[in-house]
């Protein structure tokens, strides 16, 4: 094989399969070149990935320049199945000394954890540091690395040493690695050290501190970062460094105010707010611990390949992430209590999101039984002519670990299918095209293969012109499905770029340009039923904003920053800026540095620029307080915000806002838990305010299993207040029980349900009254089921079920492909089942079901053609149709849509995105269904095929229906 | 009703993805105030969109692609590109160990990321940061995978230029 086919890229992700690995492997062997390359990109690629810019991310080891990245160049492979304890030694070269070591472990897939380090003889300089790598499970090909990473310069490598659990020193290739170019040794002659104090003059301040453990004694080679909060614009470098075996770090400079964060892995995380010169203590707060296990529901073997991550808000604890091994075990450490959701995503088995129960610095034991999930198989097809499609890709959405292979033939196959997947098909010729599975377990359609049928859809043109209908060369342009699908098309060199689109796309779509000197306006492309269709995006002459910002003195701002609406821009050395691309008009700008600021309004002039002379940053002010429930105790977890910009909040509850003008009225923002308070009208200036919340009300419960069943793994709430959109801060935990706090007193529905496993989600309202708590409980049932089929006279035409629970007006939709639709896990009761087609005419016909627990309820249904009657009478008269049993027709959905969309035309087309407009359009609809208009005609549209009776008042008359007829009747 | 319902799902899929969004961010753009307003942005478009998303890619999946497409407007912005990282100005009055010492704030594997294309630097961040696969790094971006390939390559290959591996 040559280096030609060699996909080094792809072998190293893990995305080749066995055959193509094997060839790569052999080629590797006998080429060094293709060697070489394949431990630069390895390299690059742990660098990239141990990379951590600090600020919430932050966790592990500094990212101390390039020493961690030529780490990864001495990656060893674990044969599969042996779990290592590996211990070493990182000695130096005579001479040398090193003031930090760090080891880390590259698990394949996941991310470098660092490893437990002493540094020998306690001291800040050492001549060599012990470390052992944690005694865990590895997957098969787990890649162990260690990287030697050191703070100062004076020395960044060194040799290293890694022994196995055994004791034997071979296992993990050759023994002793010698780790980076000694040409790299930096010489420290004559330098500053690191305890002496910073020269005068220099315009920086160092920073000193200590990181204690919960109990207080010093915490050694705790992770120490340092960020400038977000306002700080240009200044926001992160650094980060460990502290010694006393638990001291110090951080050459800091110029601004700051935020240090320390972490220790299994021992906690702290975090604080600081000015320059200060000296910190960080006392650590503790970590919680899982250790788990995922198995096999049926027969109880281990889930290998598994990631499990835990994503964790507020302060610096950022995310944990593993995967099983071939034991099925994982362990996350570290871990807030309170937000830690772990998110369990196999690859043939059903996703989970579990909450554990934590306490800080426990550890917690965890099995889980996942269920597996079926597989779907489905073929493409061309909706015209049937013929199977050449697929270039089938996208599978939700999972990064499933994965969809291509069968020829228009075939592929998804392993692992589960409740709301979403595939995208994408084939030549062909416009990407989504389908999704609202009920992929259910029986019905489980066990066929599935037929998806696309369509060559409508080619757009787009073309970019300005006012003079000139092209407008380097447009990027890119198409918006009304908020729901987003392609970028890139830049069209000559302004022309050409895209399908599904056809029957139901909703509008968008086009956008985007121009330094040009403005565009979103573009709405209304939908074509096929063929080419040309998009003319008219941009307008931008205009152009210029200025200078200076300092109270007069002093050039150097790295202000400028806001103009979304474009952004920085004064340079000289304190001038310019801002181009901007909509003509009048416009706020805001200009600001540090903590001082100036906001003022301009007129822009199209194609022109605009000098705004010089803009003085005022202010310098704080805003500081503490949030506090109506009982007056302090809230510790919320948000904060004043005038678009984040607030930091203190680990004792207060807050900051800086970068306040003086002067100013601000409306500062508060949301905890689901409250949401806004305080107007605070004056800028250095001032502290308490905001008291209105209310704090708190609902707690449990999901009740029925007997002698266990809560099943994907149970999963939501909470809402009807008719109100309230945020409900829900937690919810694997025994089920569950807090929703901080909320406004009022009435709420809970859900909760666990439809993967087959119980249907149930429902429970409950009223919780200001400051209190109120308990609900929610009675989980096994669902039932129904399936069965739709019978339509048109081929390939889209149908789908929906089912609606009589009761409650709940419903629940399912896609027929094939004829065949199914749903499982209903709530027992009694329904109606209606088949739905978008085609004109064309009427689906409706059936009771009666759902039982555990039971599959059979339901044929069909599509017929549909007649219409038209009927001449009084004007204003009241009519009614009635069927030949006498009771009253319902009108049908098709009746309403037609009657709403004429209403629309008649009144321009209002906003129908604002629920009341449409509303208020469906009731006048309503009355149209049941009233003769003005001319004395009335209408019924799509109407199944039979007689009907037409009531006027007291007079009856009898009218037969066709199907693809309308029918006439004089009632004058 | 399924607009508030949908409008309170996003908000706490927002919230459990914020810290992902803005490590993403960080990553990518090298300024943490950039990445907060790229995650507010992403917030804003996808709040503002929800009374259109239909559920045809799963929720997370559909704010990534949001927040892909804000990434790749705040990269490609060129008001945006202007913008110099003022930590890196020079600082002449310091000798050679604070220099080195100062390498905890002079982050090379930093300036390397930062210098790549903006193309390169989204799917290297996607597939490094994220784990993303290639054919999910492709439906995210809206490229085919050769083309994820060959970026993740190029971006790899200057990486290690860059940092002299």
């Amino acid at each position: 094989v040559s280096c030609e086919g060699i996909r080094l890229g792809p072998y190293l992700d893990g995305e080749l399969d066995a055959g193509e690995r094997a060839d790569v492997d052999a080629h590797l062997g006998e080429c060094r070149a293709c060697a070489e390359e394949l431990r630069a990109i390895t390299a690059a690629s742990a660098a990239v990935k141990a990379w951590r810019p600090g600020r919430r991310g932050f966790r592990g080891l500094p990212l101390v320049a390039a020493a961690a990245a030529l780490v990864a160049a001495a990656l060893l492979v674990v044969p599969g199945g042996l779990a290592p304890r590996a211990e070493g030694v990182v000695s130096l070269r005579a001479g040398e000394r090193v003031r930090h070591a760090g080891v880390r472990e590259y698990v394949a897939g996941g991310l470098a954890r660092p490893a437990e380090i002493e540094c020998a003889g306690g001291t800040l300089f050492a001549s060599h540091a012990r470390f052992r790598l944690e005694d865990r499970p590895m997957r098969t090909r787990t890649k162990v690395g260690a990287a030697v990473v050191a703070t100062a310069a004076v020395v960044l490598w060194g040799t290293i040493e890694i022994s196995d659990r055994a004791g034997g020193r071979s296992t993990l290739g050759e023994g002793t690695h010698e780790i980076g170019p000694p040409a790299e040794v930096v010489e420290v002659e004559g330098g500053r050290g690191a305890e002496e104090p910073p020269p005068p003059g220099d315009p920086f301040e160092a920073v000193t501190g200590v990181v204690l453990m919960p109990d207080g004694s010093p915490a050694p080679e705790a992770s120490v970062a340092l960020t400038y909060p977000a306002q700080y614009a240009g200044g926001a470098a992160d650094q980060a460094t460990i502290s010694d075996t006393e638990g001291r770090f110090r951080f050459a400079s800091a110029a601004k105010p700051f935020i240090l964060a320390a972490v220790k892995a299994r021992a906690g995380a702290a975090s604080g707010y600081f000015t320059p010169g200060a000296h910190a203590v960080l006392r650590l707060r503790a970590g919680a611990r899982v250790e788990g296990r995922l198995l096999d529901e049926v027969d109880g073997t281990p889930v290998a390949g598994c990631l499990v991550s835990s994503q964790m808000t507020g302060g610096v604890w950022g995310h944990a992430r593993e995967v099983t091994g071939a034991d099925g075990r994982f362990v996350l450490d570290g871990l807030d209590p309170d937000a830690s959701t772990l998110w369990i995503r196999p690859r043939a088995h059903l996703d989970a999101v579990v909450r554990p129960r934590l306490a800080r610095g426990e550890t917690v034991a965890l099995e889980l039984r996942l269920q597996r999930a079926a597989a779907l198989r489905g073929k493409v097809v061309d909706a015209g002519t049937g013929a199977p499609v050449a697929l270039l890709e089938v996208e599978v959405w939700g999972n990064p670990q499933r994965a969809a292979r291509l069968l020829g033939d228009g075939r592929f196959e998804v392993e692992g299918q589960r409740f709301g997947t979403s595939i995208v098909v994408r084939a030549e010729g062909y416009p990407d095209t989504g389908f999704s599975f609202d009920d992929p377990w259910g029986s019905a359609t489980r066990a066929r293969e599935q037929v998806f049928r696309i369509d060559r859809g409508v080619l757009l043109r787009l073309r970019a012109r300005d006012e003079r209908d000139r092209p407008i060369a380097g447009t990027r342009i890119a198409l918006l499905r009304a908020g729901s699908y987003w392609r970028d098309l890139g830049t069209a060199e000559d302004g022309d770029a050409t895209v399908r689109i599904p056809s029957a796309s139901p909703r509008e779509w968008l086009a956008l340009g985007q121009h330094p000197g040009h403005v565009f306006d979103q573009t709405p492309i209304s939908p074509a039923r096929a063929g080419e269709a040309v998009v003319p995006l008219l941009g307008r002459a931008a205009g152009t904003v210029v200025g200078r910002v200076v300092v109270k003195d007069g002093r050039p701002a150097a790295g202000a920053r400028i806001d103009v609406g979304q474009a952004q821009g920085f004064a340079l050395e000289d304190g001038r800026f310019r801002l181009g691309g901007l909509a003509p008009g009048r416009a706020a700008i805001r200009a600001l540095l540090d903590d001082e600021a100036a906001s003022f309004e301009a007129d822009l002039r199209a194609g022109e620029e605009t000098d705004v002379g010089d803009v003085v940053l005022r202010g310098g002010a704080t805003i500081t307080g503490f949030v506090t429930r109506p009982d007056g105790l302090r809230v510790e977890r919320y948000e904060v915000w004043a005038a678009q910009r984040g607030g930091a909040v203190d680990a004792d509850g207060s807050f900051r806002l800086t970068g306040v003008e003086e002067g100013r009225a601000y409306e500062v923002n508060v949301r905890a838990g689901g409250m949401t308070k806004a305080v107007l009208d605070v004056l800028g200036g250095t001032q502290s305010l308490e905001i008291r919340l209105d209310d704090w009300a708190t609902i707690r419960g449990r999901v009740i299993m029925p007997e002698g069943e266990a809560v099943p793994v994907g149970l999963s709430m939501g909470c809402g207040s009807p008719g109100r959109p309230v945020f409900c801060d829900t937690r919810l935990y694997m025994d089920g029980s569950f807090v929703v706090e901080g909320i406004p007193a009022g009435r709420y529905t809970v859900t909760a349900g666990a439809e993967e496993s087959g119980y249907a989600r149930t429902e429970a309202t409950v009223e919780v009254e200001a400051l209190g708590t109120a308990e609900v409980e929610i009675r989980l049932v096994r669902g039932g089921a129904v399936e069965g089929t739709v019978s339509s006279p048109l081929p390939g035409e889209k149908l789908m079920v929906t089912l609606t629970r009589t009761d409650s007006g709940a419903t629940r939709n399912s896609a027929v492909r094939d004829g065949v639709f199914g749903l499982a896990a209903l709530a027992p009761g009694e329904y109606v089942a209606e088949a739905r087609t978008y085609e004109a005419h064309f009427r689906g016909t409706r059936q009771a079901v009666v759902v039982r627990s555990g039971e599959t309820a059979r339901c044929d249904l069909a599509v017929v053609a549909t007649g219409g009657l038209v009927v001449r009478a009084t004007p204003g008269a009241a009519l009614a149709l009635l069927d030949a049993l006498g009771n009253p027709v319902d009108p049908s959905t098709e009746e309403r849509r037609a009657l709403s969309q004429q209403l629309w035309e008649a009144k321009g087309r209002p906003d129908v995105r604002e629920k009341s407009a449409r509303e208020a359009l469906e009731a006048e609809a309503d009355r149209a269904l049941s009233a003769a208009d003005g001319q004395g005609l009335w209408r019924r549209l799509a109407l199944f095929p039979g007689e009907y009776v037409v009531a006027a008042g007291e007079l009856r008359c009898r009218a037969v229906v066709r199907a693809g007829e309308t029918t006439e009747l004089d009632l004058r | 009703v399924r607009v508030v319902v949908q409008r309170i799902e996003v908000e706490r899929v927002l919230r459990a993805l914020e810290p992902r969004l803005r490590g993403l961010a960080l990553r990518t753009l090298g300024k943490a105030a950039d990445a907060d307003d790229v995650v507010q942005e992403v917030a804003l478009r996808a709040l503002a969109g929800v009374d259109g998303f239909r559920g045809e890619a799963a929720l997370p999946t559909w704010i990534y692609r949001i927040a892909v497409a804000v990434l790749g407007d705040w990269m490609r912005s060129p008001f945006r590109r202007r913008a110099r990282p003022l930590a890196e100005r020079p600082d002449p009055g310091r000798g050679p160990f604070d220099a080195a010492a100062a390498g905890e704030e002079r982050d090379l594997v930093r300036r390397a990321v930062l210098r790549l294309p903006a193309e390169q630097r989204l799917v290297l961040m996607l597939r490094e940061y994220e784990g993303m696969a290639y054919r999910e790094i492709a439906a995210v971006l809206g490229i085919p995978i050769g083309t994820v390939e060959s970026r993740l390559h190029a971006a790899r290959r200057r990486v290690a230029r860059e940092l002299s591996l």
